[in-house]
């Protein structure tokens, strides 16, 4: 095995060397042998951030439970790191054993954001691997990816072996089972390997597929040019959260990483059915883990890792369906730790500022808020549930409670939207403004007023409502952003505003075909990567290389889709129908809402996997939940001698 | 303790080494590290008061990015008694693998920190390729570098810092007796930096050496008791 050699001169050179260097508490070493498989998971941004990603310590764990397979971590080394390695000859390696990549049997990259594509190519170019699927004659290494882009990753397809679709800690296992026998195997081709992963739910082997365009550029026809591959390819789900193992043998990172801190997911989806958001559709429908097992799991990360911070992640916690017996009850164990829990993505209510006044145990951070856009009825366009009179009572909730740092986020460009739409963003910043006057704080005395007023562009997502929507273009964006700089005026308040270009990039890739891959080689060639990173980020590169191909950023940007057309990510089915997006999205040019799921089930089509909040779940497993109060005592019965040693 | 309101604070000091991926570690990172493993090992450290109560960690003196410590020191506090062996056993089971635990004792009335009272440091470089500097630095009249901070940067002398420079076998090593602690300490970046610019050794040399911290030395207690 040949191993990478970092030399004292290249470590003491570079800026935070302890991100390459490995030999965390909880790290996986294992020795290698003939017939061991050795997957390599890839996270195409720095250690600090792919160290923060629970898709990463999930997958760690389940596969380095097995004994046929070792688990290493990959991440991009920063620009100065990069710069070395090239000049060095040094290829990318894993941080366990700084094995160079291309010797391993899998890559299997983590699809966060669109924005991480010019990293895998980058990650792939350092390890002399051929970025086309066609180049690489060799079985291995077998290049896939996994994540949420992996419903839409047509612009990345062409370098992808395979693809993941839906819940991979249920599928990694019989992928593995598979890659493990084939590699027995003497005479094992790709196509046959590659055919027979086929045949598991979920999984997508893009080379298995034609693409055919119209004259105007739109997809004619996505056929399957293999009799192993599914017309469609359904996403594989988790039907129980309960039931899949969970890593509570966390990794501890000894340099410190963006989310530094202990993670349990409560629930995955979303009940809400915000139209812009991709995220609460591909994880249709909720299904939520037991308090009782979220307990446990607490217990045993705190454990094993020392942290002092547990996050619960889930896209809405608010709507976790017993959150306040659960967080009762972690406070109680966690407290006399010196653990504290931090609940992000809460909705505005007052349970919720109750819940934040306990588990901040005093403190007075600063508070988020998420109204989206500016006026009512751009609120029921996108269908998010929350009114001026929320936002506002939370406001003066919060300022009451002595704080006075709030952050208001906002999207220009969402559909429909007018120039009242973009006024009233600073109206209802103002509004609040004027709550902060009329409030006097009732614990502690009055601070000066320090908001920040932040917008993000609307960039329309495969697998939503949106994805038939237009995009603004930059001088739209740009016109709207200087209606905002003018009527912000209070000096209480700052407006941020994110790089047009950034989002006119991410709408091209959000929505691409397979026609943008060699532009993302041409891109990369330039030396475009960290796309995610505003001072990296180049956008002249990448329009430049559109135009080379012959590619308009406006064909995926600017114009709205017709009802007829095909996607590129059309073969890809999340489980929600395309019929469904297309009634919300008749529903959006009405501002009309839809009700979350609890309330009234709208037939979206997640209803299929039988699961979680779903109508057609089987009964029993979730009503078991218990009451509670019943809760509490059954838990202090089962847990309490032993939550505190 | 004259304060009866006073918490029962017990002070443990610990003795250990780093080396291998610790080594890259700032020191910010070795604290989290520490406490940490602290942590994991339940030990009933004593928190600091407040909103975001800490635990209590004095350690002797960070050594610099990329370099090994063969006794490195950090006081712990704690809330209730625990025994030294207890201390140590529990402890070596946390902490991360190049971190180890070479004794501990308890600290009794003692005024001063252990961070104030560090005066001087052994310290060993060992070159890839041959490189005796003994002499040369030990005769310098002066040794002046450009030290860099957040602001400013100014031009120091490092040569009345250095102690002493011990004999060595190995011609590829420089062991040396410097000052050290928080009013004049011997940055072992500028020294190399210095063999770089005033007695032209190659960077190359010189900046892969391993550096090895092998000891601090301490100025005398003072108790409380006088």
């Amino acid at each position: 095995m040949n191993c990478v050699n970092l030399s004292r001169s290249l470590l003491r050179s570079v800026e935070k060397p302890a991100r390459y260097v490995g030999g965390e508490v909880n790290s996986v070493v294992k020795e290698v042998t003939k017939d061991l498989v050795r997957f390599g998971f890839c996270f195409p941004d720095t250690y600090e951030i792919g160290m923060s990603n629970m898709a990463l310590r999930i997958i760690y764990n389940i596969l380095n439970r097995r004994n046929d397979v070792w688990c290493e971590r990959v991440f991009s080394p920063w620009i100065d790191m990069e710069a070395a390695m090239r000049e060095q000859g040094i290829p990318l390696f894993t941080i366990e054993s700084r094995t160079p990549i291309n010797e391993l049997d899998v890559l299997g990259f983590t699809l966060q954001h669109e924005l991480s594509y010019s990293n895998i190519l980058n990650m792939l170019d350092l390890a002399s691997i051929p970025f086309y699927t066609h180049e690489r004659e060799d079985l291995f290494p077998l290049i896939c990816a996994g994540g949420p882009i992996a419903y839409c990753c047509e612009p990345i397809a062409d370098f992808l072996d395979f693809v993941m679709v839906g819940d991979g800690e249920g599928l990694i296992d019989d992928v593995m089972d598979i890659i493990v026998a084939a590699k027995t195997k003497p005479n094992m081709t790709k196509e046959a390997l590659l055919a027979e992963l086929c045949g598991l739910q979920g999984i997508y082997v893009p080379s298995f597929y034609d693409v055919k365009y119209n004259n105007d550029g739109t997809v004619k026809e996505i056929e399957p040019n293999h009799p192993a591959a599914p017309k469609k390819v359904l996403k594989y789900i988790v039907r129980d959260l309960d039931r899949v193992p969970f890593p509570t043998q966390m990794l501890v990172p000894n340099t410190e990483i963006v989310h530094d801190r202990m993670f349990l997911e409560i629930f995955r989806g979303c009940p809400r059915g915000c139209r812009f958001c991709q995220a609460g559709q591909l994880y249709r429908p909720v299904r939520e883990k037991l308090p009782n097992t979220l307990v446990q799991n607490a217990l045993e990360m705190t454990r094993s890792s020392g942290y002092d911070e547990l996050g619960l992640l889930s896209l809405s916690t608010s709507d976790y369906g017993c959150l306040g017996p659960l967080t009762d009850n972690l406070l109680e164990l966690l407290e006399p730790k010196q653990v504290s829990l931090s609940l992000p993505s809460l909705r505005l209510d007052s349970f919720s500022m109750d819940l934040m006044e306990r588990v901040s145990r005093g403190r007075r951070s600063g508070l988020t808020f998420a109204p989206e856009a500016g006026t009512q009825r751009l609120r029921d366009v996108i269908n998010k549930g929350i009114t001026e009179e929320d936002l506002l009572t939370a406001a003066a909730t919060a300022f009451a409670g002595g704080y006075a740092g709030i952050k208001l986020y906002f999207m220009l460009g969402l559909p429909t939207e007018t120039e009242e739409d973009v006024a009233g963003i600073a109206d209802l910043a103002n509004k609040v403004a004027e709550v902060h006057r009329n409030t006097t704080p009732v614990k502690g005395k009055r601070r000066r007023l320090s908001m920040v007023v932040s917008t993000s562009m609307f960039v329309p997502k495969p697998f939503t409502p949106f994805q038939w929507a237009a995009q603004d273009s930059i001088e739209k964006m740009q016109e709207k952003q200087d209606i905002l700089k003018e009527n912000i005026k209070n000096r209480g308040i700052r407006y941020n505003w994110h790089d047009a270009t950034v989002s006119r990039w991410e709408a091209v890739l959000a929505r691409g075909d397979r026609r943008l891959a060699p532009v993302l080689v041409r891109g990369l060639r330039q030396g475009q990567t960290f796309d995610a990173w505003d001072e990296q980020f180049n956008g002249e590169v990448w329009f430049e290389a559109m135009a080379v191909e012959g590619l308009d950023p406006d064909f995926y940007t600017t114009r709205q889709r017709t009802k007829e057309e095909i996607f590129p990510w059309d073969h890809i089915d999340c489980g929600v129908s395309k019929s469904f997006f297309w009634s919300e999205w008749e529903k959006a040019q009405r501002a009309e809402l839809t009700a979350e799921c609890r309330t009234a089930c709208h037939a979206c089509g997640a209803q299929q996997f039988k699961c979680g909040i779903c109508p057609t779940a089987p009964t029993q497993i979730k009503s078991e939940q218990p009451q509670s109060n019943d809760f509490k005592s059954s838990h202090s019965r089962e847990q309490g001698g032993a939550a505190y040693v | 303790m004259s304060d009866p309101n006073a918490v029962q604070k017990w002070q443990v000091r610990l003795c250990f080494s780093i080396k291998g991926a610790l080594v890259w570690l700032g020191h910010l990172d070795m604290m989290r590290t520490m406490e940490r493993s602290l942590r994991r090992a339940e030990l009933p450290l004593f928190y600091s008061q407040g909103f975001n109560p800490r635990p209590e960690l004095v350690f002797a003196l960070p050594a610099g990015v990329g370099i090994e410590t063969e006794r490195d020191y950090v006081d712990i506090f704690l809330r209730e008694h625990v025994s030294i062996t207890n201390f140590l056993d529990r402890l070596a089971k946390t902490v991360p693998p190049n971190l180890t635990l070479l004794d501990a004792h308890l600290v009794v009335d003692e005024k001063k920190s252990i961070m104030g009272r560090v005066c001087a440091a052994d310290y060993g470089l060992y070159f890839p390729k041959a490189a005796s500097f003994g002499t040369l630095i030990w005769e310098a009249q002066a040794m002046q570098v450009e030290k860099h901070s957040k602001k400013k940067s100014r031009i120091i002398d490092l040569r009345p810092m250095l102690l002493e420079v011990y004999d060595s076998e190995d011609s590829n090593a420089l062991e040396i007796k410097v000052k050290a602690g928080s009013a004049e300490n011997m940055r072992m970046d500028l020294l190399s930096q210095v063999l770089v610019d005033q007695f032209g050794a190659s960077e190359d040399n010189v900046n892969n050496a391993r550096i090895v911290r092998h000891d601090l030395y301490f100025l005398p207690v003072k108790t409380n008791k006088g």
